[in-house]
C-alpha cells in the first residue's frame, strides 16, 4: 500500500494503543547501476525498497520492530512485537525519544555536481573507464570491476513527542578495481569517485589513478621483520581510524570495551593531535543536521591538542553521564553510536616532508583483515598491510605483504608528525598522512 | 508468497525485450535477536523482511532489479524497468511451472515458539552466569541469540517453481577478563539449521567456562614474535585458512572473470597431495547448509581438490555461462536486495592420517594456532591474512608459552603447497562470509594441519 497512507494508519494505531511514547522511522531507497566487462555493459541493476521501524517506550526501555512489507494487515503485528521487545528489555539506563527541540543547522551533503552529472553519458563513461585502464600500461592484466551507481534516499521520523524530521540524499559513484602483473607477481589497485569534483568526470584520469596504484606495487622486495618507523598514507590511516573509532563511543566506554574510561581531560595523544567529529562539514560524505535519534548535530572536538575532550554520546549514554547528547545517536532500532565525518585535523607538512622526517621506515598504503585483527578491549591490533620502504627520507620499493602490529592506545601518543593532506575514505572517516614512531612489522 | 499467474506475468514482462532467461526470487523472512549482558536483557529486536528480486539474462549480460512494493502494478513496473536493460530480439519462450520437490534434510525438533522470548533470555543469562562464576577476573559477559525463519520462492523461465523454508539459529558468548590495567576478551558460538534443540547439543557450563578461560589466559599471554615459522593450525575454525586462501578463489564469480589465481587450473596440482577439500551444502543441520540454492538448483557435495589436484569450482548460473559449466547449486545471497552468485556453504579440508600430538612432537620451532579468528583474501593476487585468537609457541616438540596478537599472511597457492601434515580430527565451525551477494552464513572446517614456513606477525 501507499507508504504515506500506511504510516498515517500506523501512527493512528500507535495513538490508539495508549502505548504512550512511540516513534516511526521511514526509509526509502532507489538505485541504478551499470557494470562494464570486456568492452560491454554486462550488468545492470534497478532497485527500489522501503521500510519502517516502529519503536515504543515501556518503562525506561525502547523496543522496536522493523517491517519491510508495508501492508495494513501487518500493523497489529508491528505494534505487538515492538511492545513485547520493549517489555523484555531490562536495562537500568533510561532511553529517550527526542522532542525536536534545539537548533538544527543547515548542512550541504556531498552530492554529484548536478550540471555535469545531468549531461553524463553513463554507459560511455564506464566503458571508457575500463578501456582507459587497459590502455594505461601493458602490465594491466585484468580490469576486474568497473561500476557506476547512483542512488536516492529519503527518510523521515515522527514521534509522539512532536518530532517531525525528514531528509533526502542523492549519491553517484564510479568504482574501478584492476590487477597488474609483472614477473609472476599480481597486484591490485582501485579508485572510487563520487562525481562531486570536476576531475571525477574524466574517466582516463580516474583509470590512471587506479592503474598507477597497482603498478607501483609490482617488483616487490622484502624487509627484515622488526620494529620500524611507520608512515600511514592518509586514506590508510582513515581506514585505521574507522576500525578503531569505537573506543571514542560513550557506549563502549560505559560497557568497559574501551580503555578510555576515566580519561576525560587527560592527555591521550601527542600534543599536536586534534580529532573531530564534524557533521557540519561542507560537502562531507556524512554531513547531517540531525542524528539517527533526530537530535540536532554539532561539531565535537574529541581530542583537542592531545587531550581527550569528550566521548561521543547518544541520548541514553548522555543521560547516564549527566551530559547532553553530542548528536551521535544511531538508528532507531539498535540505538547505538554513529559517527558523522570523523577525522584527524590536518597539519602543515606535505606528505614528502613527513617522509623526509621519518628518514628510514615503512610507508603503509593499505590495511587488510582489520575486523579480525583488532581487539578494542586491549587495543592490540595486527593487520595485513600493503607497504613501501622509506629510505633516506624518500619512498623506495614496494614490499611483499607485511603485517603491522601495535596498540591503538599507545599509537595515539606515539604520533610524531601529521601531514596537511586530509583525505576521506568512502565512509566518512578521514586523515592526513600520519607518522608513528614505532610499530612492529613482519615480512621476512 | 505471490500468485503463480502474477509470477508468470512478471517473467513474461521481463522477457519482453529479448532476454533468454528470467527469474523471480521472493523472500519472506522473520528474524529475532536477543542480547544479554550483566545479567540483564540489553536488546531485543525483531523484523520482517519481504521483497522480490527479478533477474534477466541475455547471453552473459544480466539485469537485476528488486522491489518490496508488493502490488501487481509495482512488480510489473519493476520487471519492465529491468527489461529495458536488455536490447535483443524478442524470442518465443514458453514455459509452465513444475514444482521442484524439495526434501528438507534439516529436521527441526523444537520449534522457536516453544519457548517465549523471556525464557530464552533466562537461558542466556544462565549460560552467562557459568562464565562469571568460573573466574573472579571475568568483568563482563555478553550473550547474543538470533533466530531466523527464511521462506523463499525461486521461479524461472525454465519452469522451475521452488519454495523452501529454512530455520537457522546461533548463540554467541563473549567474556572480558580484567586484571590490573590489562583487559582481554574471548568468545565462542554454536549454531545451525536447528530449532531450540540447538541448546541441547552443548554442555552449557563447559562451553561458558571455556570462553571465560580463553579470556583469562590471554591476560598472561606474551606478545607474539614476528618472522617466518612453521605453523600448526588447529581444527574447526582453523578452516578459515582454506576458506580465505583457497575457497574464494574457487568461486565462479572470481574464476569466470579470470580474476582468480585458480582460473584455468582444473586438473593441475594446486596443493600438497595431502589436501582433499569439499564444499558440501548437504550436511544435515549444518550452519552453512541449504536445501536448494537461490537460483532454484538443488544443492550438492562438491569435490574441490582431491589429493592436491584441482577438481572443481563452485558455479552459479550466470558465471557458468561464461565458463561453459553447469551450475552446481551454490548460488546464494544475503537477501532479495542482492543478485545471487557462487558462494561457499560448508567448506572443509577432509581428514588425513596424522594426529595433533605428532605434529607438535615433530615441530622444532613454530606456532600452534589453536583458535583462529577471521581473515580476508585478495583473490586476484592470492594474498591472504588472518588473525589468531589463541596461540602457543612450540619449541623442540613441546607446547610452550601462550602468545597473543598473531597474524598469518601469505599467498593461497603457496600455503596449500606447504601443508606437510594433515590431522584426523576434522571439525566444523560457524562463520559469516561477506562478498558481492552480501553476508551469508558459512561453515569452515578442517582437521589440524601443519604448514611450513608462514610469515607470522606480532608485536614482538
Amino acid at each position: 500500500m501507499d507508504a504515506e497512507k500506511f504510516v498515517e494508519k500506523l501512527y493512528a494505531a500507535g495513538l490508539q494503543q495508549k502505548a504512550g511514547e512511540f516513534q516511526i522511522d521511514y526509509g526509502y531507497h532507489s538505485s541504478f547501476g551499470l557494470r562494464a566487462l570486456d568492452g560491454k555493459i554486462d550488468k545492470r541493476s534497478f532497485t527500489e525498497n522501503q521500510g519502517i521501524t516502529f519503536s515504543v517506550k515501556k518503562g525506561k526501555n525502547i523496543g522496536s520492530f522493523d517491517c519491510g512489507e508495508l501492508e495494513e494487515r501487518n500493523i497489529p503485528l508491528i505494534i505487538e512485537q515492538a511492545e513485547a521487545n520493549a517489555l523484555l528489555i531490562s536495562g537500568d539506563e533510561e532511553n529517550f525519544f527526542h522532542d525536536g527541540s534545539g537548533s538544527y543547522q543547515k548542512v550541504k551533503k556531498s552530492a554529484p555536481v548536478s550540471a555535469l552529472y545531468a549531461k553524463l553519458d553513463k554507459e560511455k563513461y564506464v566503458l571508457e573507464l575500463e578501456k582507459a585502464a587497459y590502455a594505461y600500461d601493458k602490465r594491466i592484466k585484468k580490469v576486474i570491476s568497473t561500476f557506476l551507481g547512483e542512488g536516492e534516499s529519503k527518510r523521515f521520523m515522527k514521534n509522539s513527542h512532536g518530532l517531525d524530521l525528514s531528509e533526502k540524499e542523492n549519491r553517484a559513484y564510479a568504482y574501478l578495481y584492476l590487477s597488474a602483473e609483472s614477473g609472476g607477481v599480481t597486484r591490485t589497485g582501485s579508485e572510487i569517485v563520487f562525481f562531486d569534483k570536476e576531475e571525477d568526470f574524466n574517466p582516463a584520469g580516474v583509470a590512471a589513478k587506479a592503474a598507477q596504484k597497482a603498478l607501483d606495487k609490482l617488483n616487490p622486495t622484502n624487509i627484515k621483520s622488526g620494529n620500524r618507523k611507520i608512515v600511514f598514507e592518509n586514506k590508510a590511516f582513515a581506514d585505521f581510524l574507522e576500525t578503531t573509532a569505537g573506543i571514542f563511543s560513550a557506549n563502549s566506554v560505559q560497557e568497559k570495551r574501551s580503555k578510555l574510561v576515566g580519561k576525560l581531560g587527560q592527555k591521550i595523544a601527542s600534543g599536536f593531535v586534534n580529532l573531530v567529529d564534524n557533521p557540519l562539514l561542507d560537502g562531507g560524505y556524512n554531513s547531517r543536521s540531525f542524528d539517527g535519534e533526530g537530535y540536532p548535530c554539532r561539531l565535537n572536538e574529541v581530542i583537542k591538542d592531545g587531550i581527550l575532550n569528550t566521548y561521543l554520546y547518544n541520548l541514553r549514554t548522555a543521560h547516564k553521564d549527566g551530559v547532553s547528547s553530542t548528536g551521535n545517536g544511531s538508528g532507531s532500532g539498535n540505538r547505538g553510536i554513529s559517527f558523522s565525518n570523523f577525522y584527524v585535523m590536518p597539519g602543515m607538512l606535505s606528505r614528502d616532508e613527513v617522509l623526509a622526517q621519518a628518514g628510514d621506515g615503512v610507508y603503509i598504503v593499505g590495511l587488510n583483515g582489520m575486523h579480525a585483527g583488532y581487539s578494542s578491549v586491549s587495543g592490540d591490533f595486527s593487520f595485513g598491510a600493503e607497504a613501501f620502504e622509506i629510505k633516506g627520507g624518500k619512498l623506495g620499493r614496494a614490499l611483499n605483504q607485511i603485517t603491522v602490529s601495535g596498540n591503538v592506545y599507545r599509537l595515539w601518543n606515539e604520533i610524531e608528525a601529521i601531514g596537511g593532506d586530509l583525505a576521506f575514505n568512502p565512509s566518512a572517516f578521514g586523515a592526513p598522512t600520519v607518522f608513528v614512531r614505532e610499530l612492529s612489522i613482519s615480512n621476512e | 508468497m505471490l500468485d503463480r499467474n502474477l509470477v508468470k506475468d512478471i517473467l513474461n514482462e521481463a522477457l519482453s525485450t529479448g532476454g533468454d532467461y528470467a527469474e523471480v526470487f521472493v523472500e519472506n523472512s522473520f528474524a529475532s535477536t536477543l542480547q544479554t549482558a550483566e545479567h540483564k536483557v540489553k536488546q531485543s529486536t525483531s523484523g520482517l523482511v519481504f521483497g522480490v528480486g527479478i533477474r534477466i539474462f541475455s547471453g552473459v549480460n544480466s539485469v537485476y532489479a528488486y522491489t518490496n512494493l508488493s502490488d501487481r502494478e509495482s512488480l510489473l513496473r519493476t520487471a519492465q524497468k529491468a527489461a529495458r536493460g536488455i536490447l535483443a530480439h524478442k524470442r518465443d519462450i514458453v514455459f509452465d511451472f513444475v514444482d521442484v520437490e524439495i526434501e528438507n534434510i534439516h529436521k527441526i525438533n523444537k520449534k522457536f515458539e516453544e519457548l517465549n522470548k523471556s525464557d530464552k533470555a533466562d537461558l542466556m543469562k544462565k549460560i552467562s552466569c557459568y562464565a562469571y562464576e568460573s573466574s573472579p577476573l571475568i568483568s563482563r559477559v555478553d550473550a547474543t541469540y538470533l533466530e531466523k525463519k527464511r521462506h523463499t520462492l525461486v521461479a524461472n523461465t525454465l519452469g522451475v517453481w521452488a519454495e523452501d523454508t529454512l530455520f537457522r539459529n546461533r548463540f554467541s558468548l563473549s567474556a572480558i577478563a580484567a586484571k590490573d590495567n590489562l583487559s582481554e576478551s574471548a568468545g565462542n558460538n554454536f549454531g545451525g539449521l536447528y530449532g531450540l534443540e540447538l541448546f541441547d547439543k552443548y554442555d552449557h557450563r563447559e562451553f561458558a567456562e571455556k570462553v571465560a578461560e580463553d579470556a583469562v589466559s590471554k591476560l598472561s599471554a606474551e606478545d607474539c614474535p614476528s618472522g617466518k615459522m612453521d605453523v600448526i593450525i588447529g581444527n574447526g575454525f582453523g578452516g578459515v585458512i582454506f576458506h580465505e586462501a583457497c575457497g574464494h578463489g574457487l568461486e565462479a564469480e572470481a574464476v569466470a572473470k579470470n580474476a582468480s589465481v585458480f582460473a584455468g587450473k582444473l586438473g593441475q596440482k594446486v596443493a600438497s597431495e595431502l589436501v582433499t577439500a569439499y564444499d558440501d551444502a548437504t550436511i544435515p543441520n549444518a550452519w552453512g547448509s541449504i536445501n536448494i540454492d537461490d537460483e532454484g538448483v538443488k544443492t550438492q557435495r562438491k569435490l574441490l581438490i582431491e589429493n592436491g589436484i584441482l577438481k572443481g569450482y563452485m558455479v552459479d548460473r550466470l558465471n557458468g555461462r561464461r565458463m561453459e559449466m553447469e551450475p552446481n547449486g551454490c548460488a546464494r545471497r544475503q537477501n532479495y536486495k542482492f543478485a545471487p552468485t557462487s558462494r561457499m556453504s560448508n567448506t572443509f579440508i577432509a581428514n588425513g592420517n596424522s594426529t595433533l600430538e605428532e605434529m607438535i612432537a615433530n615441530t622444532e620451532y613454530g606456532l600452534f594456532a589453536q583458535k583462529m579468528s577471521g581473515g580476508s583474501v585478495n583473490t586476484a593476487s592470492g594474498e591472504f591474512n588472518f588473525s589468531v585468537d589463541k596461540a602457543f609457541i612450540v619449541e623442540k616438540g613441546k607446547i610452550k608459552q601462550q602468545v597473543k596478537g598473531a597474524k598469518l599472511i601469505g599467498s593461497g597457492i603457496e600455503v596449500l603447497q606447504q601443508i606437510d601434515m594433515v590431522g584426523n580430527d576434522m571439525d566444523l565451525a560457524c562463520g559469516m562470509c561477506g562478498a558481492s551477494s552480501g553476508s551469508i552464513p558459512t561453515t569452515v572446517g578442517e582437521p589440524a594441519v601443519r604448514v611450513r614456513n608462514i610469515t607470522v606477525g606480532g608485536q614482538r
